[in-house]
């Protein structure tokens, strides 16, 4: 039977986090990427926090430092943090995926290594992914891993790697088989970014500081002790990454939030909104509510086992489209002051101007829009 | 959370799904086409020993997710028959539909003589007079009938007016469903260029399209099902009017794109997807079109609210979280 009222786990911890937030984030915070150097600092100051009250991993299992928490309360935890414009800056990466695939495939030693730091909140992880030749077809990468010594050296170039600069370690995938070898032959290093032979340089853009950076690897030296997994099978590991981005981002909930504010914060001019205007707003809140929904879908059959990847796929598909749609909605109710971003100008305006910018990424970043409909078109006609 | 309808629903869709597929599926509607009348002895007897006209959906969530299934599966056929109109009432009896207040209206099977009962979006009640008297549609609305609406002293009724909404949004939902499903086979049978149709990527893209917006009304159509069985009369209103929203923008994306990915076909009686996008207006369109609805749904937001995690607005609606 139909049940969608939220527990009262989810509700507490709603409301933990909430107050959380209050007490932590000051208002008009934007996120930690912003122009403002301070907006850093207390992303990494909220994420020392949740770690002290165990809500950082909060999905982890308890054997790995974690809080256990059920998928319904890491659901919610995904819709609290992206509303409030996630505060934990950089490291949810960490919490989301790093930490669980290095529990599934890591060593004892790698385990003890990296996952209390990121639990605590203390470290920052980047995605050593995509390449100039390899963005949605990513067995097309070159990025070499050469024997030596107690390890390998290597060699190449990363593009698109968010939080690169400030990152102290490099989920990296490169090649140690034969060049053109597609998916046989890679290999996942877990790299340290702090030494010579790496280079991380900012790429300016829309989406504001530290979303796009290159990495150049010259001789980078990881040792043997941080391969993850098998020599040679990476690709494996890599589908797993996959599996854990099924859900990603909640992104409808700060479309919520900022369509349920606008009424509010647009009091003046709200008065004299055109009439089509708040059509297009009551429809981007019903499209808001069935993103929300199909997420909800895919957490739910995720926890009867048997996630369909074509449902995960239409969920981003809905998500990350709505995510434009409410973009557009959203500066059209504020008007042209929603490109005034000075500091002094209304929170609302601000955030509104900010999502739109970050919204353009959301059918790029994580696989593109057109990977999950290839996914999805095969999935209806394989009859 | 959960996001499955209960077994017994899932029960009775399988027994709509059966005696309809016996009785001819949508070969019901080109018959009942050319004899529009034949119709409502034919289909009431034919889901009689289901125990459809017993369900009432007032009486628990688990009737009425039975019922909205029910609407579902007929809709797959495009069910000529006032099936969400004669469920939403429950054991009141009447068949209940929806207009934009009082004069003369159009209105689904309004050919049929009923025993009929009006409300507008916000269940505001209306009698109804001049039902029965034959088919005013065309080809978009074949089983369209025209009635005189007036005043009532009843009460009004927003939970009743919630309820129409909703499963004959369900039904819509079973239309849609069928559609992408049809065209989905369609893609594998249909060869040009010396290729399967879905061996072309455009075409791929298109039909993903077409099956998300179909899957986020159904996501859409169980919470507002759920919602009708645990919130005040107030929201239910609103969401059902959401629904019926999500609904008719799902059917721009679907129905149009069965049309084109069917070419010429698609607009050809012998294909259901022709029978199943002509049926489709009179919930589409009536009681008022999409922009009319939508403006309706801005406003009703403002006042009353609409429940999500990070819903600030409106009064009645306790907030949420």
């Amino acid at each position: 039977m139909l049940d969608y009222t939220e527990s009262p786990e989810v509700l507490d911890l709603r409301s933990r986090i909430r107050h959380l937030i209050d007490e932590m984030i000051p208002d008009g915070y934007l996120g930690a990427f912003t122009d403002d150097p301070n907006d850093l600092k207390i992303a990494e100051e909220f994420c020392q926090a949740l770690g002290r009250h165990r809500l950082l991993a909060l999905a982890w299992p308890v054997d790995f430092g974690g809080g256990g928490a059920s998928s319904w309360e890491q659901t919610a935890l995904r819709e609290e943090m992206w509303a409030a414009h996630e505060p934990r800056g950089a490291q949810y990466m960490g919490i989301n995926w790093v930490g669980p695939v290095i529990m599934r495939h890591g060593t004892k030693e790698q385990q003890e290594a990296f996952l209390p730091p990121i639990a605590a909140g203390e470290v920052i992880w980047c995605q050593g992914f995509s390449e100039p030749g390899a963005g949605s077809d990513l067995p097309a990468l070159r990025t070499s891993a050469r024997r030596t010594e107690g390890g390998w050296h290597i060699n190449g170039q990363k593009i698109w790697t968010s939080y690169a600069r400030m990152a102290q370690w490099c989920f990296l995938l490169a090649r140690t088989g034969a060049p053109g070898g597609r998916k046989d032959g890679i290999t996942v290093f877990l790299l340290d970014m702090q030494q010579p032979g790496v280079e991380a340089r900012p790429v300016h853009s829309m989406l504001g500081n530290h979303h796009l950076n290159e990495i150049y690897f010259t001789d980078a030296f990881v040792p043997d002790a941080q391969v993850l997994g098998t020599v040679g099978d990476g690709w494996s590991i890599i589908t797993d990454v996959l599996a854990f981005e099924r859900v990603g981002i909640a992104r409808y909930a700060r479309c919520e939030r900022l369509l349920s504010e606008a009424p509010t914060a647009l009091a003046d001019r709200w008065q004299t909104m055109p009439a089509g205007l708040v059509a297009r707003w009551a429809r981007a809140l019903v499209r808001t509510r069935e993103a929300r929904l199909l997420a909800y879908k895919v957490v739910d059959h995720q926890n009867q086992g048997g996630l369909n990847p074509a449902d995960a796929a239409a969920y981003r598909m809905a998500v990350t489209t709505l995510d434009q749609e409410v973009a557009e909605v959203l500066m059209d109710l504020v008007g042209p002051k929603a490109l005034d971003a000075r500091s002094d100008q209304p929170e609302f305006q601000r955030a509104v101007e900010d999502h739109w910018r970050y919204a353009q990424a959301s059918t790029v970043a994580s696989g593109t829009i057109e990977m999950q409909k290839q996914l999805l078109g095969k999935k209806l006609v394989s009859l | 959370m959960i996001s499955r309808l209960s077994a017994e629903a899932i029960d009775l869709g399988a027994g709509v799904r059966s005696v309809l597929a016996g009785a001819g599926g949508v070969e019901l509607v080109r018959r009942y086409l050319v004899d529009p009348a034949s119709r409502e002895q034919e289909i009431e007897s034919l889901l009689q020993p289901l125990g459809l006209w017993d369900l009432d959906v007032t009486d628990s969530q688990i009737e009425l997710e039975a019922a909205a299934e029910a609407c579902r599966v007929g809709g797959t056929t495009a069910l000529p028959y006032p099936i969400a109109e004669r469920l939403a009432s429950g054991s009141a009896g009447s068949w209940a539909t929806l207009v934009d207040g009082p004069g003369p209206a159009l209105i689904a099977h309004g050919d049929l003589e009923g025993p009929w009962q009006a409300l507008d979006l916000a269940g505001r009640t209306f009698t109804v007079t001049g039902a029965g008297g034959g088919v005013v549609g065309g080809r978009l609305a074949p089983f369209l009938g025209a009635v005189e609406v007036s005043t009532s002293d009843s009460v009004d009724d927003p939970a009743l007016a919630a309820r129409v909404g909703t499963l004959q949004s369900w039904w819509l939902l079973g239309v849609l469903q069928r559609a992408v499903d049809d065209t989905r086979v369609y893609l594998t049978e249909r060869e040009q260029f010396g290729r399967q149709l879905a061996q072309f990527q455009a075409l791929r893209f298109q039909l993903a399209d077409m099956s998300v917006a179909v899957q986020r009304s159904e996501e859409l159509a169980k919470y507002t099902a759920w919602s009708l069985a645990h919130h005040d009369p107030s929201e239910q209103v609103v969401d059902a009017i959401a629904l019926r929203q999500g609904l008719i923008q799902a059917c721009e994306t679907v129905l149009r794109g069965s049309h084109q990915l069917y070419g010429a076909m698609g607009f050809c009686d012998e294909t259901d997807v022709s029978i199943l996008s002509r049926l489709s207006h009179s919930v589409r369109r009536l009681p008022v079109g999409e922009e009319d609805l939508a403006t309706l749904l801005g406003t009703m937001i403002l006042d009353r609210g609409f429940r999500g995690p990070f819903a600030t607005l409106g009064g009645p609606i306790e907030a949420r979280a």
